[in-house]
């Protein structure tokens, strides 16, 4: 076997072999937030073991197996942070656990970039711009510092993209298409062909999904995200059953906005909704506020619904390596100061140390300062990472201690929207 | 014009600056405001170039080389305001009509240069029922042509007559043989003892002339005007040596729309193009300008002295200036505080309307079709010209999509990209009341950026209206203005996402000279409207006094010698101050000073330094994107520290070759600069750091025989430093420059234009190879032709744009057209009244 047929194989293994973890374990979801930096390496260990089992047993399936050829293998280090630059100079700045210096992947230039998310596994990035930047997938590789631009069909108004998970060896991507009521999936093989499948009549503006028991869940947003983004009705979770036949949708009654995102515990799914706020004119107006909905995947049945705090909008979340929710929002509409508050699952209580009388995380700088930030999550240890746009949109990652101390305070490009462990 | 021109340069018998005489007769009040005939040669050869010279030396009128003073002059960037004759082009005298080239010119130059020992051959006067002199109105300040002053020849019986130039040089009756009451006409000319000019024009001080002396027949006087609340150095020579443009200054460049047109520029936006040192952008239809490696909202546009940027964006649109409109464009980099106000940061692009009738077609690519027309006429002793233009085009032209998501090039063609403009204009042109109206409204299908396909139903429909009304009440002018700017955005898929806006600013200033000091007030408001419920109104007020000053050396040399002056040495400085109080941006102070110095006439060396300000725009932000954003509230932006270092070289040794070389360094530190970061949710501009600023500009020029070209080359590094990042200023690049050349043989001339950028940055973060234009080399070429037909003169253009077809953008994303060809024609009525 030749040294790249070794490689080739390997590839393909690892790459399924992650998605059997993935699949068989639940723990991740859709978040794509397993960093923790300890807890890392013991993992990638784990799975070169694994892999090397594989190595000897999966000669006969070399031809079948293929390789993912988008999922990179397991990172080399250093390990660390992903920083998305949603504006100005789209692209990754790489931040390691230490030092100050940085990398860049450029992912915009020469086109546009609008995304605000993005889901890392591995070494590999995947994130979308909307139909203003023309709807397109954006796959990196944090390993070859590489980017490849998948185009979504024109106008679709792609809303985030999704690492799935599919048998033969090829990575799949979803991606919800906000103004064609579908989800684009995209299969893509080690020879970068890549195909196009299109899971069509999913509500009104579809905004994430996700797999669970082998089928893929969509959450539809329920609005006019073609026009002018103002809710119709309550969100929906829709099911799509691998098998076919009907479909199963589940109102989400608390839920209203044009924005959601879910994070996958088990076998409940959390969807948080941004809340619905008229943005036509001045002054802003707040038309309802932001939630999140516990769904029981099994049952297809809602288990309640934790409202955000009084006059906030546009709440996001991450699952932090720690088990708790992380989920990030503008206190107001007229200020639109980052607020962050931890949630413990599954009862969605508000924890960790927070601003007297709120709900929301007390974080202070060198100087014993309040300091605010936005997208957030934690490590193993229960350290707030987070990000904070400056003067000229510089953007830093700030790790704050579990009693909102700052710990570190690094550099991260400039044009922050999202962040994720490596 | 051209022609006049060169005939101005050919034929100038005598040069005065009355504005200046008036001066000196003010220190010394027994002095009449006339000029002796024996001072005329010292004073004439003072002011001449070595070009004018050549010029005149050359009397086969097929070597004539044109000097169009229209081209060149350079209004001071501190107040001072210049000219530059230098600028090249050159109009073959065959094109002029016979009748103006009866000059004698070895007597012009026995004339102008007091060359006593050259034979003055006896010239071919004519008994003409009629005899006339003509006549060339100047600005004492730019050196530019004045047209439609109103000249009153005065004899000892009483007034004579009066009369409406139309242009800046027209002919004037002064006697009627045998009339001896007012002057005498013999084989020696006409004896002018008794006559007097006087020349009254809008915003200028009156001008008198004693004539003198004899005069011959189509003898070309120059007088120049003194503008209202300009200030003018105390002294004759120097007033007259700006008006004829023998000591061009740094950095102001001025081209007339004649002159342009013949280069196979078709609209505002490709005038400006011409100008060194400009760096035009377009992406929707729109035209807007950088200067010296400023943002392009740190540019003020000017017409007739009032600024045409609206105050909602920051920036004016050239595109909506129709060319038919202009006479002339100057461009000045650098602050310019007391002229031009808040935003005259980086420059000033100051467009002059134009005069007399024209008429215009023009066919091109992708679809463009163009017309516009003006007519003037005089209604009592007033003069009327109305016009307007229109034009259409689909600009769908082929492009090269290298940004493919299949890693190789496509050959696309733009959609949604067409233009619609149509603009009337009215001017009014009175001995003391002058009234300039323009209208225009634009439909442009708003493509977006490659790959984008979003936009590519949006429409947008722009309409602006401008009117600017001036009254002259003894010495004090009076000026008002309005701008009126509206936008509707559409879009037919979401029609959720339409949205509409109105801007409107109003401005009223006075200006007067008192004690040599030129002082201006005014007072004005904005105003803004827009379906998002944005609701934003400012008032502002504003002082500024302006003093300028020459000390000569030797100082035995009389003032008004200007010879002494011209060939010895001289320190010339402008000294202005401003004060600004804008609502809710407080009082802002603002100040010039600029320096020259000489001590020979072929070598200028200056200095300039200036503080400026731009305050916030309403509502800093494409207000038709359907995603209402915040505003921040904004300080104003404060220019520390405008200066620059300058020289100036011009050859002045007879010779077949003419030459100027100039050179400035240039340093601009800007605080609080406001530019746009977007955040993440309340995206507005945001005032950022330090933004700083140096660089050199380069320019040169080279005329010989029918051939002549001009190159400029600028070297910018504009930085703004904000924590820890370093951004370049976007779109401005490195390198740059530009060269014109042309050649002119019979009628016909041939011009090349190139323009080449170095890459250039386009986002506003830290200087990165992957978010940078590339360099990029442009080529047009244009061949045209001049005939004279009955009453006028038809000028045909044929243009190669982007003769090398490179593709490249003016605006990352947008692309922009490979070849296009033109065909222009144009007719404009000749002879001068």
């Amino acid at each position: 076997m030749s040294k790249s047929s070794l490689s080739y194989f390997l590839t393909a293994s690892r790459a399924a072999g992650i998605t059997r973890i993935t699949g068989t374990t639940g723990t991740t979801g859709t978040t794509g937030g397993t960093g923790a930096f300890g807890a890392a390496g013991a993992n990638r260990a784990a799975h070169t073991l694994a892999y090397a089992v594989l190595l000897a047993a999966g000669v006969a399936m070399l031809s079948a197996c293929g390789d993912d050829g988008v999922i990179d293998p397991a990172a080399l280090t250093p390990r660390g942070t992903v920083v998305l630059d949603g504006f100005i100079q789209p692209g990754l700045t790489l931040v390691p656990d230490s030092g100050a210096s940085t990398q860049r992947i450029a992912f915009g230039a020469p086109n546009e970039f609008d995304g605000g998310s993005m889901q890392v596994r591995n070494d590999t990035v995947v994130a979308a711009s909307s139909r203003g930047a023309g709807d397109l997938l954006y796959i990196a590789s944090l390993q070859n510092g590489t980017v490849r631009r998948v185009q979504m069909p024109p106008r679709s108004n792609p809303a985030r993209a999704r690492l799935l998970s599919q048998s033969g060896g090829s990575a799949l991507i979803g991606v919800p298409l906000r103004d064609s009521s579908s989800v684009a999936l995209a299969s893509i093989t080690s020879t970068g062909a890549t195909t196009l499948t299109r899971i069509s009549d999913l509500g009104a503006c579809p905004v994430d999904v996700f797999q669970f028991g082998g089928d893929n869940w969509v959450v539809d947003a329920n609005a006019t995200c073609a026009s002018n983004y103002r809710p119709i009705g309550a969100m929906r979770l829709i099911r799509i059953p691998s098998a076919g036949g009907a479909r199963q949708v589940i109102a989400l009654s608390a839920l209203r906005g044009s924005s959601a995102n879910v994070v996958v515990q088990g076998n409940v799914a959390y969807i948080s909704a941004g809340g619905d706020a008229d943005f036509s004119s001045f002054p802003f107006r707040l038309v309802a506020g932001g939630a999140i909905t516990r769904v029981d995947l099994s049952s297809g049945t809602v288990l309640g619904t934790q409202p955000m705090p009084a006059g906030t909008f546009g709440a996001s979340m991450k699952l932090g390596a720690d088990g708790r929710l992380y989920v990030s929002m503008f206190e107001n509409l007229s200020a639109f100061t980052d607020r962050t508050i931890a949630y413990a699952l599954p009862g969605l209580t508000p924890v960790g140390t927070r601003v007297a009388g709120a709900d929301w995380l007390a974080f202070r700088n060198s100087s014993n300062e309040p300091v605010t930030c936005s997208s957030a999550v934690a490590d193993r240890l229960g350290r707030v990472h987070c990000i904070q746009n400056r003067t000229g949109s510089a953007t830093f990652l700030m790790v704050f201690a579990p009693d909102g101390s700052l710990v570190r305070e690094v550099s991260a490009g400039q044009g922050g929207v999202d962040l994720r462990f490596r | 014009m051209i022609w006049r021109a060169v005939r101005l340069c050919v034929c100038v018998s005598t040069v005065l600056s009355v504005a200046a005489v008036q001066r000196v007769g003010a220190m010394e009040p027994s002095a009449e405001p006339r000029v002796d005939a024996s001072v005329l040669p010292r004073m004439s050869a003072s002011v001449l170039s070595r070009e004018d010279a050549g010029a005149m030396s050359r009397v086969d009128a097929s070597a004539m080389p044109r000097v169009d003073a229209s081209v060149l002059p350079r209004v001071d960037a501190g107040a001072m305001s210049r000219v530059d004759a230098s600028a090249m082009p050159r109009e073959d005298a065959s094109a002029m009509p016979r009748a103006e080239m009866r000059v004698d010119a070895s007597v012009v130059l026995h004339v102008m240069h007091g060359l006593a020992p050259a034979p003055a051959p006896a010239p071919p006067v004519a008994r003409e029922q009629e005899q006339r002199l003509v006549l060339c109105v100047r600005d004492a300040a730019t050196g530019a042509g004045v047209p439609r002053a109103h000249v009153t020849v005065k004899v000892a019986s009483g007034v004579r007559s009066t009369q409406l130039l139309e242009s800046e040089c027209g002919r004037v009756f002064v006697a009627r043989a045998p009339d001896t009451k007012a002057a005498s006409i013999s084989d020696a000319g006409i004896t002018t003892s008794a006559i007097t000019l006087v020349v009254r024009r809008m915003g200028y001080e009156p001008g008198r002339l004693a004539l003198t002396g004899n005069r011959y027949p189509n003898d070309t006087v120059v007088i120049a005007i003194a503008p209202i609340a300009v200030a003018l150095s105390a002294s004759t020579t120097r007033a007259v040596a700006n008006a004829r443009g023998t000591q061009p200054r740094l950095n102001a460049v001025s081209l007339s729309v004649d002159s342009a047109r013949a280069l196979g520029a078709h609209s505002a936006g490709s005038l400006v193009a011409l100008l060194p040192y400009t760096f035009p952008r377009s992406a929707r239809g729109e035209v807007t300008l950088s200067l010296r490696g400023a943002r392009r909202e740190q540019v003020a546009v000017t017409l007739d002295g009032v600024p045409l940027t609206d105050p909602s964006t920051g920036l004016a649109d050239l595109a909506d200036v129709p060319l038919v409109l202009l006479q002339s464009v100057s461009v000045s980099p650098g602050s310019d505080p007391i002229a031009s106000g808040p935003g005259a940061a980086g420059g000033v692009l100051s467009l002059q309307s134009g005069s007399g009738s024209i008429a215009s077609v023009r066919t091109a690519s992708f679809g463009d079709v163009a017309m516009e027309g003006a007519w003037s006429t005089s209604v009592g002793e007033s003069q009327l010209r109305l016009g307007a233009a229109h034009r259409r085009a689909n600009n769908d032209f082929a492009f090269i999509n290298r940004a493919s998501t299949t890693g190789t090039e496509l050959s696309e063609r733009r959609v949604n990209n067409d233009v619609t403009r149509s603009s009337v204009m009215a001017q009014w042109q009175g001995e003391r009341v002058q009234l300039t109206a323009l209208g225009s409204r634009a439909e442009l299908g708003l493509v977006g950026p490659v790959n984008v396909r979003d936009y590519d139903e949006d429409r947008s429909n722009t309409q602006r209206l401008f009117v600017r009304a001036a009254g002259q009440f003894g010495t004090s002018l009076v000026s008002l203005g309005v701008r009126q700017f509206s936008l509707r955005y559409r879009d037919p898929v979401r029609p959720s996402f339409d949205a509409d806006a109105n801007a409107l600013a109003a401005d009223v200033d006075v200006r007067r000279s008192v004690a040599g000091v030129a002082l201006q007030a005014g007072v004005g408001g904005d105003r803004l409207r827009t379906s998002a419920n944005v609701a934003q109104d400012r008032t502002r007020v504003f002082v500024s006094a302006t003093f300028a000053g020459i000390t000569a050396w030797p100082v035995t040399a009389h003032r008004s010698d200007s010879a002494s002056i011209e060939d010895g040495r001289y320190l010339e400085w402008t000294l202005g101050g401003r004060v600004d109080a804008i609502q809710e941006n407080g009082v802002l102070p603002s100040f010039s000073l600029a320096v020259n110095t000489s001590r020979q006439r072929a070598v200028v060396l200056g200095a300039r330094v200036a503080q400026a300000v731009r305050v916030p725009t309403l509502y800093d932000l494409y207000f038709s994107s359907p995603q209402r954003l915040t505003v921040r509230a904004l300080d104003a932006e404060r220019i520390v520290l405008d200066a620059e270092v300058n020289a100036r070289w011009r050859s002045t040794a007879p010779a077949r070759v003419a030459a100027s070389l100039e050179g400035a360094l240039i340093t601009r530190v800007t605080n609080n600069a406001i530019v746009w970061f977007p955040g993440n949710f309340g995206w507005s501009p945001a005032n950022v750091g330090t933004e700083r600023v140096t660089g050199v500009e380069l320019r040169g020029t080279l005329a010989h025989g029918p051939a002549d070209v001009s190159a400029w080359s600028t070297i910018y590094n504009a930085q703004l430093t904000t924590g820890a990042l370093r951004i370049p200023t976007p779109y401005v690049p490195v390198h740059a420059g530009g060269a014109i050349a042309r050649v002119v043989r019979g009628t016909l001339q041939l011009s090349g234009t190139s323009r080449w950028f170095g890459s250039r940055p386009y986002t506003a973060g830290p200087r990165n190879d992957a978010f940078t234009l590339p360099a990029v080399a442009l080529f047009d070429l244009a061949l045209s032709t001049s005939r004279s037909l009955t009453n006028a003169e038809l000028l045909i253009t044929l243009a190669l744009e982007n003769a090398t077809d490179q593709p490249w953008q003016s605006v990352r994303g947008f692309p922009a057209p490979g070849r296009a060809w033109s065909v222009a024609f144009t007719l404009r009525p000749t002879g001068l009244p």
